[in-house]
């Protein structure tokens, strides 16, 4: 069973080489995505953003965000009281945030976000870690899940 | 405007390239991504299937999935008669499509699993397309986020998955209890055992769980939430939502807003 799985494993990060390796895709699928993807660094730093990301959150520009902003020093997460349920991503778990509800009044008066009519916004949050090929985290990945895109 | 939406972009892509250096990294975000990814040419073959994939199908290898499978003549996709659907995804749109029953018995067929250990699964499964610079679609690829999940073989996970399923129907008991293949009374009692509530209880609970949903849409009116589960704003279910949440439907929103 343990060879089948690393077998299985094996072909498909060949799968992903031959189809990646000399294009740019990676990249491309990410900022496509329909879903909001942050990466952070593991002090909690924001290093990347996506389209999806950025419309959701009215975030005006990626050199607003990506790198000063800090999911630690999130006045708002610290509010929810969610920041060690977030820490235990760098442990190496995949963590399942339910019904995370930021008020956007707050987002404004914390963030350089756009001024819209809007009250929450909420969302399912699945952090998941990546690691490396030692199997240490190097990055966090939060994603957030709607409900649908009606 | 047009200058900034591309500048954003390229923000964007930069801020990837900055970041990673190489595409190794990127992928295993894809690859580590907890829930499964397939990604299509766009004939509808399948030319990558992440890891959360394998681990679904039971560790299926990918040789038996990519360059062979094709979501076009996948028997049990063209039963679902989405097929028109999916090719608009294909065409450049985001296409939702919510609740899908995950077809596991044509899934074992084809690769060969002996038994899944879930009885049932519902997915959300959103197909976006992936754009080139001159937007055009190079490739398509699916999400498949679980959303509900029945485990064990028995009568009481069937008679749960009934009820979510018909949800905005009347609560039927009768048909409830077919559905896990009991009568009535026996199903009622085996219910309330197992669950601590009865089948109508949780009909009830699961309705107003829908109904916390509708209403965190600030673009509907506390009415219209309350249609859109199918329930009057006026009637028994806003004194039962607030039985059961200990505010007004109209305080519950106040209180998230």
């Amino acid at each position: 069973m343990k060879d089948k799985l690393e077998d299985a494993q094996r072909s498909l990060a060949e799968s992903f080489q031959s189809l990646f390796e000399e294009q740019e895709l990676f990249a491309r699928v990410i900022e496509c995505f329909p879903y909001p993807i942050q990466i952070f660094s593991l002090d909690g730093t924001a290093r990347m953003i996506n389209k999806a990301a950025l419309n959701m959150i009215g975030i005006k520009s990626v050199e607003s965000h990506v790198g000063k902003y800090n999911v630690f020093e999130d006045p708002i997460v610290r509010e929810l009281g969610v920041v060690d349920q977030v820490r235990q991503v760098l442990t190496g778990k995949t963590v399942y945030l339910t019904d995370f509800n930021a008020p956007y009044q707050d987002m404004i008066r914390y963030f350089d976000v756009k001024d819209r009519d809007i009250q929450t916004i909420s969302s399912d949050i699945t952090c998941f870690p990546l690691v490396n090929a030692d199997g240490a985290v190097e990055y966090f990945v939060a994603v957030f899940i709607f409900e649908s895109f009606a | 405007m047009g200058n900034s939406i591309e500048d954003r972009q390229n923000d964007i892509v930069e801020s990837f390239q900055t970041l990673f250096g190489n595409e190794e990294l990127l992928a295993r975000v894809i690859d580590c991504f907890p829930y499964p990814i397939q990604i299509y040419a766009p004939d509808g073959t399948s030319v990558l299937v992440n890891k959360a994939m394998l681990t679904e199908y039971n560790a299926i290898s990918p040789d038996m999935v990519v360059g062979k499978y094709n979501v076009f003549k996948d028997p049990d996709v063209i039963a679902t008669g989405q097929l028109h659907a999916l090719k608009r995804a294909f065409s450049g749109e985001t296409v939702f499509f919510p609740d899908v029953r995950v077809p596991l018995e044509g899934i074992a067929e084809r690769y060969g699993i002996q038994d899944f250990d879930v009885e049932a699964v519902y997915q959300d499964i959103t197909v976006f397309p992936i754009l080139d610079d001159e937007k055009r679609v190079i490739y398509v690829a699916a999400v498949l986020i679980n959303r509900r999940v029945y485990r064990g073989k028995d009568e009481i996970e069937k008679g749960k998955e009934y009820i979510e399923s018909h949800w905005l129907e009347r609560f039927d008991l009768g048909k409830t209890a077919k559905a896990a293949g009991l009568s009535k009374a026996h199903f009622t009692k085996l219910f309330k055992k197992h669950t601590g509530i009865t089948p109508h209880e949780y009909y009830v609970n699961y309705k107003i769980s829908k109904l916390k949903e509708k209403l965190l849409d600030t673009n509907l009116t506390i009415a219209q939430a309350f249609a859109a589960c199918n329930m009057n704003y006026s009637g028994h279910f806003a004194r039962v939502f607030k039985d059961k949440t200990g505010v007004s439907p109209s305080a519950y929103r106040k209180m998230l807003g």
